[in-house]
């Protein structure tokens, strides 16, 4: 039946095949591997490979090519599917021209290519975070939706539950609701070169120079003009004047543009007049102190740049003031936790610091 | 499911004495001692049939092509039963209020044929001569000349 | 981590509501610490480990995938195909309204204050809460849910190894995994005692329930002699018929018929259709388009 309905649609419409309007990062790059996807003998530059013979190209070793038994028929089906999906993706098309809403229009193209097969082989089989352009593109509204479910599967639920049971959600700011999956690294010869987990340890050595920032962003915005502040704040550092604990402020930048692709924040992508709101001062936690967070917070601005920026304290740092001035749009956050470690000396010279305090447990009165 | 050993301890009005020869993982198999009752064996037996390793087929190792295409197939498929059913809401949307309409207008044009027509019909019941299509049909495919039996009172 | 404030202690014992003793084991306060975010947290999948287990089970990486859809259902095609229609319009009533079941009443809260809060006072008359009965329109057609069969084995509180046989029967007439059934008190007299395998059963749905019903009423209750079909009385007026069959009926089907030798005893059991018809008279209806007979004259085979 579904077979019949397929046929009774008459001229055969090739949308997913058609690259003049689409972007060349919705098919699969390599074409020896759309041979493999479409059976498709008549690829130019694969003469002399015989894919019935070989086996799949995913496949890396020659035994295994050799062994590996695809299901039977499992092409004609996937040919009959396939040109379904596409007549579905081409009535999507053809409704695309006539919407005028954004939103609406976002909705479509993501609906038109979800179910393209190269889109899904793209996004399933390469690098989701460090993503090459030209097989992820976060531009298309279909990427950033895959990329969305994505993050919502596993990372995002980490990093609630690491802000939740570390309570920076209410310590520092009252809550989140997540839409960009911020991402933190310490690059540098001393640091460590890999995306760390919300909530993990960091030496004060990894941590000695600023860190590098990643946030994906995966709503709809407008690229050019929308900016965004990030905050580094420490909110436990030991205020012994009211016995209690204060927030600091360890880093601030201001005014930053992303793109949906070129979305990392090093030294090259700032200057210190315009985008450097308050200089890094590593994590230096005193001797005794305890376990300090460090919980990174992104901003959405509604405005292209933020108020009152010289009357900024670093100690005492009073960040649901400062948010609700500036009228900041909390979107993302991430966190790690530093302990005083005996490299803390050495941090603290290298930044002109005081020796710091150690603290010893006194018999309360 | 019991293993069979533990079955067997849990049955108390079977001879112990046979708990000594059921075959563990460490004991071999021997021909010559295996003394079970053909009982207990065809209870060994029909355990066997059903223990879940025998039914647990090989997990299917597909390459990324097939991944794909298998999701590819397994979505169309999904998007084709929905429209399926989508049709079929509508057709009978559509039925329920051509009925509708029909009554409608018989009410008001023939109340005596509308009262015949709405009689409440509750529990009555298919006629049996109602088959369930199949693939084979008979040769005769349909009996023109058929008349229901009245069973003798 | 909850140094920001200071510790305080709380009388969180709680009182009851006509007592003013202290409830022992009841706290006052909720023991769960708020939540201050909308995030739903699965915890399964935070975990790196066995990344295999986190697929969803109608994916095929996941060791629990299980084909569906595997040939085609005539039983299934047949009630979309003609009874869903014909099901709507035999039950057509011309502006039917929905029947109102019998529902617990309220109190009068201005007679006294004590009504507020009352639990509800049971409904008028010897009969308990009812379901409201909606007349059949496009959406809600009744259908078959499930097949039940239930077979208890009374005689395996003398041998248990007869509710292994019946679990075996079971499977070799529907090809699905049943489950066992044990005996949940101690009835001396009887012989039973809790804890027993005392017999199998099953929930059918979908495809095997299909298949079942079609060897039924197909092959197995035309070969059983004098049998005069589903009794009247049967239904629990909720929209569930059962029939039951006899040990000897059971040899009527095909897997058990095909090797004899293998069964010399075999287990009569209850078979439970529940369809989401609200009156029994509705799965009367439906049932019997299934090819399922019932005894319409059931005073003849009294005489």
């Amino acid at each position: 039946m579904l077979r019949r309905s397929l046929h009774s649609t008459g001229l055969k419409q090739e949308i997913w095949k058609d690259f003049t309007k689409r972007s060349e990062s919705l098919s699969v790059r390599s074409p020896i591997l759309k041979q493999f996807l479409f059976h498709d003998n008549e690829v130019q530059g694969s003469s002399t490979t015989k894919p019935e013979k070989i086996g799949p190209y995913s496949l890396r070793r020659y035994n295994s090519k050799i062994r590996y038994k695809a299901p039977e028929q499992i092409d004609e089906t996937f040919q009959l599917a396939y040109s379904f999906l596409q007549d579905r993706a081409q009535n999507v098309y053809n409704k695309l021209n006539n919407v005028k809403d954004a939103i609406e229009e976002t909705k479509l193209l993501v609906k038109a290519e979800i179910n393209n097969p190269e889109v899904q082989y793209n996004f399933q089989f390469s690098d989701k975070i460090d993503n090459n352009p030209r097989l992820i593109d976060y531009n298309l509204p279909v990427y950033r939706a895959l990329g969305l479910k994505h993050w919502e599967s596993r990372d995002q639920m980490l990093l609630m539950q690491r802000l939740e049971t570390l309570h920076a959600i209410p310590d520092t700011l009252p809550t989140l609701v997540p839409r960009a999956n911020v991402m933190v690294k310490f690059p540098y010869s001393t640091g460590v070169n890999k995306w760390v987990e919300p909530g993990e340890f960091l030496s004060s050595n990894a941590t000695q120079l600023e860190p590098v920032f990643k946030i994906q962003e995966y709503d709809t915005v407008d690229v050019e003009k929308q900016r965004y502040t990030v905050l580094i704040v420490n909110p436990d550092e030991p205020d012994l004047a009211t016995d209690s604990f204060k927030t600091t402020l360890c880093y601030g930048l201001q005014n930053l543009k992303l793109g949906y692709n070129d979305n990392v924040i090093d030294a090259r992508k700032f200057n210190s007049e315009d985008n450097v709101l308050i200089d890094y001062l590593p994590p230096v936690p005193e001797k005794n102190a305890g376990k300090q967070r460090f919980v990174v917070w992104v901003f959405r601005q509604p405005h292209a740049t933020l108020k009152d920026i010289s009357t900024i304290s670093r100690d005492p740092f009073n960040i649901r003031q400062f948010v609700k001035l500036n009228e900041l749009d909390p979107i993302g956050a991430h966190i790690w936790r530093s302990e005083w470690d005996t490299n803390v000396a050495n941090v603290r010279e290298k930044y002109d610091l005081p020796q710091g305090r150690v603290f010893s447990k006194v018999r309360r009165p | 499911m019991l293993s069979t050993p533990r079955l067997i301890t849990r049955c108390k009005n079977v001879d112990t004495s046979i708990l000594t020869i059921i075959r563990t993982k460490r004991t071999k198999a021997n021909k010559n001692s295996t003394g079970v009752s053909p009982q207990m064996q065809r209870v060994v037996t029909q355990l066997s049939v059903m223990s879940a390793r025998k039914k647990q087929p090989k997990m299917l190792k597909l390459s990324n092509e097939d991944l794909i295409k298998h999701q590819t197939i397994e979505t169309a498929w999904k998007i084709y039963q929905d429209k399926l059913q989508g049709q079929r809401t509508l057709r009978l949307k559509k039925q329920y209020f051509a009925v509708k309409e029909a009554m409608d207008t018989l009410k008001e044009v023939s109340p005596a044929l509308f009262y015949e027509a709405n009689v409440d019909e509750s529990g009555k019941t298919f006629p049996m001569e109602l088959r369930v299509p199949t693939d084979a049909p008979p040769r005769e495919i349909w009996h023109y000349d058929y008349t229901l039996k009245t069973t003798e009172t | 981590m909850f140094r920001n404030g200071s510790a305080t202690t709380f009388n969180t014992s709680k009182r009851g509501f006509f007592t003013s003793t202290i409830l022992r084991g009841k706290p006052g306060c909720a023991l769960v610490p708020p939540v201050h975010h909308l995030v739903k947290i699965d915890k399964s999948k935070l975990s790196p480990r066995f990344p295999g287990l986190k697929y969803d089970k109608d994916d095929i990486r996941s060791p629990a995938y299980h084909p569906k859809n595997t040939h085609q259902d005539r039983v299934q095609e047949h009630y979309l195909n003609t009874l869903q229609s014909d099901m709507m319009l035999m039950n057509y009533s011309h502006e039917a309204k929905t029947e109102k079941g019998l529902k617990k009443r309220t109190w009068d809260v201005s007679k006294s204050p004590y009504h507020v809060n009352r639990p509800l006072r049971r409904p008028q008359g010897p009969e308990g809460q009812r379901p409201d009965v909606h007349p059949i329109i496009w959406n809600n057609i009744p259908s078959i849910d499930n097949v039940i069969l239930n077979c208890y084995v009374a005689e395996s509180r003398d041998n248990e190894l007869l509710a292994v046989s019946a679990l075996l029967q079971l499977q070799q007439i529907t090809g699905c995994k049943p489950s066992i059934i044990y005996s949940k008190s101690n009835v001396p007299n009887w012989k039973i005692r809790s804890g027993r395998q005392m017999g199998a059963k099953i929930k059918l749905t979908g495809l095997p329930m299909h298949q079942f019903l079609s060897t039924l009423s197909e092959i197995v209750l035309p070969r059983i002699r004098k049998y005069r079909g589903i009794k009247l009385s049967s239904g629990d007026s909720l929209g569930n018929i059962s029939l039951g069959l006899t040990a000897a009926d059971v040899k009527f089907f095909p897997e058990i018929d095909a090797n004899q030798d293998l069964w010399p005893k075999t287990f009569g059991f209850h078979i439970t259709i529940n369809t989401t018809a609200e009156t029994d008279d509705r799965a009367r209806t439906l049932i019997s388009g299934f090819q399922l007979p019932f005894d319409l004259e059931p005073s003849k085979k009294e005489a």
